[in-house]
C-alpha cells in the first residue's frame, strides 16, 4: 500500500524551496527566488503556503532600509519532507 | 502555470537544490581569518622587536601589544554578525564553525589569565617556562580550529594550515630550547602567512566564484 504524496510538496516551486532549505540554517528570499527561477509574486504565494502548513517559519524585518525575509525549515517541515522523499523511493522502487 | 513533476522529476530536483544550497561560500568569507592573519603576525613581530629593544624588567611589558586582539576580537564579531545578517543563506557549519573559534578565543583568554595568575604568584615572568608555553599551546589550538574548519568545509588549504600550525608548535618550543627565546615569535608571525592569510584569500577567491 502506499502512502498519498503530500499534495503541499508535490509542487515543483514547493519542493524546491524546501529542497533549498533542508541542509542550510536559514535562507532569504532573494537567495530561494533566484535558486528556485520565479518570479517574486509566485515564490511568496508558496512561501505563504509552507508557512501556513507549519512547515517553514518567515521572519521580515527591516535590515537598513531594506525589507527582508527570512526563512526556516521548521520540525514538521523536515518530517513531511523525509515522509515525502520516502513515499516517492517507494513508488519508485515498486 | 506550473509544470506537474513525476516522481523520477521530484527526486531529481531535490537532489539538484539540495546540492546548490550546500556547495557555497559566503561572499568575502576569508576576510575574519585574513585579518587576524595580519594582526597576529604584526603583534608577533612587534613583540619579537620589542624584546631585542627593552631591557631588564621592562621587557615584561612587551607582551600588553597581545592586548590589541580585545578590541579586534570585538570588531571582528561585529563585523561578521552584521555579515550574517546580510546573507543570502546561513549553513549549519558557518554557525557551528563562528563558535568554534568563539571557543578557541575564550579558552585563549582563560589561558593567558591561568599564566599571569601563576606568574605573579611563583615570580616567574620573563622567560620563565609559563611564558615559553603560550606560543607552543596557542599554536596547538589554532593547529585544531584550522583543521575542523577544513574539515567541515571541506577546504584543504586549512587543513595544511593545521599541519603547519602544529609543526610550528613545535618548532616555537624547541627553537627557545636550542636558540633564542624571543625567536618564538618570528615562528608564530611566519606561520601566520600560509596558515590564515593565504588561505583566506584562496577562500575569498572560491567564493567569489560560488556567488
Amino acid at each position: 500500500m502506499f502512502r498519498d504524496l503530500d499534495p503541499l510538496l508535490h509542487s515543483q516551486q514547493r519542493l524546491a524551496v524546501m529542497s533549498l532549505l533542508i541542509p542550510v540554517e536559514e535562507a532569504d528570499f532573494v537567495f530561494l527566488k533566484e535558486k528556485t527561477g520565479t518570479t517574486a509574486g509566485n515564490l511568496s504565494t508558496h512561501i505563504d503556503k509552507l508557512s501556513e502548513a507549519g512547515y517553514i517559519e518567515v521572519r521580515k524585518f527591516i535590515d537598513g532600509k531594506r525589507p527582508r525575509t527570512v526563512c526556516r525549515i521548521t520540525s514538521r517541515g523536515i518530517d513531511a519532507f523525509e515522509n515525502y522523499v520516502q513515499a516517492l523511493q517507494d513508488y519508485i522502487r515498486s | 502555470m506550473e509544470k506537474e513533476l513525476n516522481k523520477q522529476e521530484s527526486l531529481q530536483l531535490i537532489t539538484d537544490m539540495i546540492a546548490q544550497a550546500r556547495e557555497r561560500f559566503q561572499n568575502r568569507s576569508g576576510d575574519g581569518i585574513i585579518l587576524w592573519g595580519y594582526v597576529v603576525a604584526i603583534l608577533a613581530l612587534a613583540n619579537f622587536v620589542l624584546l631585542q629593544v627593552l631591557e631588564g624588567e621592562q621587557v615584561n611589558y612587551s607582551y600588553w601589544v597581545w592586548m590589541c586582539t580585545i578590541p579586534v576580537f570585538v570588531v571582528n564579531y561585529i563585523r561578521e554578525a552584521g555579515k550574517a545578517k546580510k546573507a543570502y543563506v546561513r549553513n549549519y557549519i558557518d554557525s557551528i564553525i563562528g563558535y568554534v573559534w568563539l571557543a578557541f578565543f575564550i579558552s585563549n583568554l582563560i589561558l593567558i589569565a591561568s599564566v599571569f595568575i601563576l606568574a605573579i604568584t611563583f615570580q616567574d615572568y620573563h622567560g620563565g617556562i609559563l611564558f615559553r608555553l603560550i606560543t607552543p599551546m596557542i599554536m596547538g589550538m589554532t593547529g585544531l580550529c584550522l583543521f575542523i574548519n577544513g574539515k567541515a568545509y571541506r577546504f584543504q588549504p586549512f587543513v595544511y594550515g593545521a599541519i603547519l600550525f602544529w609543526t610550528g608548535a613545535l618548532v616555537s618550543a624547541l627553537i627557545q630550547v636550542v636558540w633564542a627565546y624571543s625567536l618564538h615569535f618570528l615562528v608564530l608571525a611566519l606561520c601566520m602567512i600560509p596558515g590564515f592569510i593565504l588561505p583566506g584569500h584562496i577562500l575569498n577567491r572560491k567564493a567569489r566564484q560560488d556567488v
